[in-house]
């Protein structure tokens, strides 16, 4: 669970906040899209929960850890994807998740089945041998979440995580999505691809201005706008933002 | 024929563009090409004061010789060595190849101007070693048109053979090689031709001037420098046409040329295209994974162990803040000191080995600062991640342990420097001067000291504002690897530290042996203490940074 409190960030020089009095709690069991036009606020609001951006007021907290307080242990409960997958380019596949395996103190007995039936339902498995810098975007893209997943994190963050994909690797990550949820954790991505959003998503946050416009489940969002579909009902939401 | 011409003008242009924007984004102003074009010029013309004022000095039909001869091998030389990356870079660096391939143009047409683009970026070193001396020369001795015809085919014609060498050696090996067409590579062959330059200058300088008085010294170069040209055998000709009227060395010289030049364009027709046709995008793994998975390490040994690959499969980083540190400075400086006398003369007075062996050493710790500030790994820690460099804010690892582990390859390599130097060259010392162990046991403590310290100095300064406006790791980032600066505190602090070798000795009155190893203790604390407490800093700085 990510529990966001009255969150507030200003960029320095900036006068207009970037979040502006975020609530929002992502809930377990569920998978929670996020979504907002470009500079809504989005990736400040995904990089807060990471540790990577300081947060100007309020309290983010992941399954009970705050972020600044208790920031080690909080970091130890998600498993984030960032939006850029040109990361640790001269490490080889495997170097690169036995290094992620290392820094979370993943048991070595389970890091090899993890990594074969991640990396053949990647279909990646036979490149892990070779350098980062030699795959293909979409590679790239994957041996990134097989990365942040590895340690079997309880939330997983993922920011444009179908980006570059191709068919076969975007269905399994949604199916591994599903499955994640299905056991009682917590998932967390951003998208500009609506439609998958639609079929994928339990809960929406949908952010502009980085203000929130709505925060709550995919069927009470289109209770609320019926006969249109999510994409409708976003750029009708945010036409005036 | 058109087409040729067509491309080879593109060619040119984006050569030209790059060039400019480069210079203004150095100068910071338009209208900066002119003025480097002005300053090349003025160059040109003290050089060729200088082929004038060398023809008044030397006279004489020998010394002319030795003039030709040296300015077509500083030309043939330069041109080779620099033309080598710029091949590579022009068939392998541009992704241009991409866009000219579905054009309506002969293979031969592209592959021509390709070369035809190298050949011109060559023209830099024939302007600078050949227009302006043989000018300047062929003016002071009243030369004839026979001199001039051949001045002329010489400044035209001259980079031909040296580029058809580099280019035929490039092209054939970088098909073979495929890790030989990345700009990682280009970029290390370049420095590495230029430490090899510099060696072999400076080794030929040696070798001359042991040579005796100046009339051996001249004789043995001339020799040296004909056996050398002779390397490329239409310079045999341009010298010879250059000495005696003589039409046929002309026309041989000018054959021979465009002939070496034809040839290397035939030979990258054959094997270019070959190569660029089969590359497919991403490449296929050169070994298929096996399933093995290494014994898990601690996140400390996982970061340390990431930071030391991130490293050595940088070549030019490996090559420049590692390889050149270790290797080419100190044997500079130590051959520099033990060559010239200054060694064995101060070593045999073994009488006055005490403040004499203190001496040294202290030059030698001069030595490992300068070295250690050349080692630019820590300064640049952060820095070379690019925009990946926000990995180190969401893993579950403290800050301050991260800042750790990027200080310690850094760390390391200062303490290979510094065996190299205090290890080596003053186990040297100590053995043949008769030096007890306590000076050059000290000097090494104090040395390893210095070298930690100098490393958490150079973290703690690019925490301060890390460089990372730019793209990721795979490629080399000039803007990143400059130190920003932060090497020169480096050295500073480096120095500072250094100089309680010497400023302790007479204030604490413990005689030479003692004053240094309480030096040595008070150093080791230092180091240790004031580390501590830059790291500490170094993780503040960068959480704070966003």
């Amino acid at each position: 669970m990510i529990t966001l409190e009255h969150v507030s960030k200003t960029y320095a020089g900036k006068e207009v906040k970037a979040v502006d009095d975020l609530t929002w709690t992502v809930e377990d069991g569920k998978i929670t899209g996020f979504f907002g036009p470009n500079g809504a606020g989005k990736s400040t609001t995904l990089k807060m929960i990471c540790g990577v951006c300081s947060i100007d007021e309020g309290t983010i907290s992941l399954n009970g850890h705050d972020i600044v307080e208790d920031s080690i242990e909080a970091k130890r409960q998600f498993g984030y994807v960032p939006d850029d997958p040109d990361r640790f380019l001269r490490l080889t596949g495997i170097e690169y998740l036995t290094f992620m395996a290392d820094v979370y103190g993943t048991p070595a007995d389970s890091r090899a089945p993890f990594i074969k039936e991640y990396g053949e339902r990647f279909d990646i498995y036979d490149a892990l041998s070779s350098r980062i810098s030699d795959y293909s975007h979409g590679m790239r893209q994957k041996i990134h979440v097989m990365g942040a997943l590895i340690h079997n994190p309880s939330v997983w963050i993922l920011d444009e995580p179908m980006t570059g994909l191709d068919p076969k690797g975007a269905y399994e990550l949604k199916e591994m999505m599903r499955e994640h949820a299905a056991r009682g954790n917590s998932v967390l991505f951003s998208t500009h691809v609506l439609e998958t959003a639609d079929k994928l998503c339990d809960s929406v946050c949908i952010v502009a201005h980085g203000r929130k416009l709505f925060d709550g489940t995919l069927d009470a969002l289109k209770q609320a706008h019926p006969s249109m579909s999510l994409e409708q009902i976003f750029l009708e939401m945010t036409k005036d933002e | 024929m058109n087409s040729t011409l067509l491309l080879t003008r593109l060619q040119v242009q984006e050569l030209l563009g790059s060039v400019t924007s480069k210079v203004e984004k150095r100068t910071g102003s338009e209208g900066a090409l002119a003025g480097t074009i002005l300053i090349g010029l003025m160059i040109i013309g003290a050089a060729g004061w200088l082929g004038y004022a060398a023809y008044g000095a030397t006279g004489g039909s020998m010394s002319s010789r030795v003039m030709y001869d040296m300015i077509l091998l500083a030309v043939g030389a330069a041109t080779f060595l620099f033309s080598l990356p710029t091949v590579l870079s022009s068939f392998f660096g541009e992704s241009d190849i991409y866009d000219l391939l579905p054009l309506p143009v002969s293979s031969f047409s592209i592959v021509f101007s390709k070369a035809l683009s190298a050949l011109v970026a060559s023209y830099m070193w024939t302007a600078l070693f050949a227009m302006g001396p043989l000018a300047g020369w062929g003016i002071a001795a009243g030369e004839g048109l026979s001199y001039w015809v051949t001045y002329v085919a010489v400044i035209l014609l001259a980079p031909l053979m040296p580029v058809a060498y580099s280019g035929t050696i490039s092209i054939v090996v970088a098909s073979a090689f495929k890790r030989l067409r990345r700009k990682d590579t280009i970029t290390t062959i370049t420095t590495v031709l230029v430490l090899a330059g510099s060696l072999a200058g400076f080794a030929l300088s040696r070798v001359i001037s042991n040579s005796g008085g100046l009339a051996e010294a001249f004789g043995s170069m001339a020799d040296t420098m004909g056996t050398v040209v002779m390397a490329f055998p239409a310079y045999g000709f341009a010298v010879y046409g250059l000495q005696y009227p003589d039409p046929l060395s002309v026309v041989m010289f000018v054959v021979i040329s465009v002939g070496s030049f034809l040839v290397f364009v035939l030979v990258a027709r054959l094997l270019y295209l070959r190569v660029i046709t089969s590359l497919t995008a991403g490449g296929a793994p050169a070994k298929a994974y096996e399933g093995e998975v290494r014994a898990s390490s601690t996140s400390f040994g996982a970061l340390v162990g990431v930071e030391v690959k991130k490293i050595v499969r940088n070549s030019p980083v490996l090559l420049n803040y590692v390889a050149y540190p270790i290797l080419v400075a100190p044997a500079i400086m130590v051959f520099g000191i033990f060559n010239g006398g200054l060694g064995s003369g101060l070593l045999s007075n073994r009488d006055a080995m005490g403040i004499i062996g203190v001496i040294i050493y202290m030059l030698l710790m001069f030595f490992l600062v300068v070295s250690c500030c050349a080692n630019r790994t820590s300064v640049t820690a952060i820095s070379r991640d690019g925009s990946n460099w926000s990995h180190v804010k969401y893993l579950p690892v403290p800050l301050e342990t991260q800042i750790l582990a990027k200080t310690v390859p850094a760390a390391a390599i200062n303490a290979l420097i510094t065996v190299v130097i205090m290890g080596v060259a003053g186990g040297y010392v100590a053995v043949v001067g008769g030096v007890g162990p306590v000076v050059p046991i000290a000097s090494a403590v104090i040395g390893l000291a210095v070298s930690w310290l100098m490393a958490c100095v150079g973290i703690w300064y690019d925490a301060r504002s890390p460089r990372v406006d730019w793209g990721d790791d795979s490629s080399v980032n000039t803007k990143a690897l400059r130190g920003g600066g932060g090497d020169l505190r480096c050295l500073g602090v480096g120095l500072l530290l250094m100089m309680t070798m010497a400023l302790g000795l007479p204030f604490l009155g413990l005689g030479t042996t003692l004053g240094l190893a309480v030096a040595a203790a008070v150093d080791v604390l230092v180091a240790f203490l004031l580390g501590r407490r830059l790291i500490a800093s170094a993780a503040r700085r960068l959480a704070a940074f966003e």
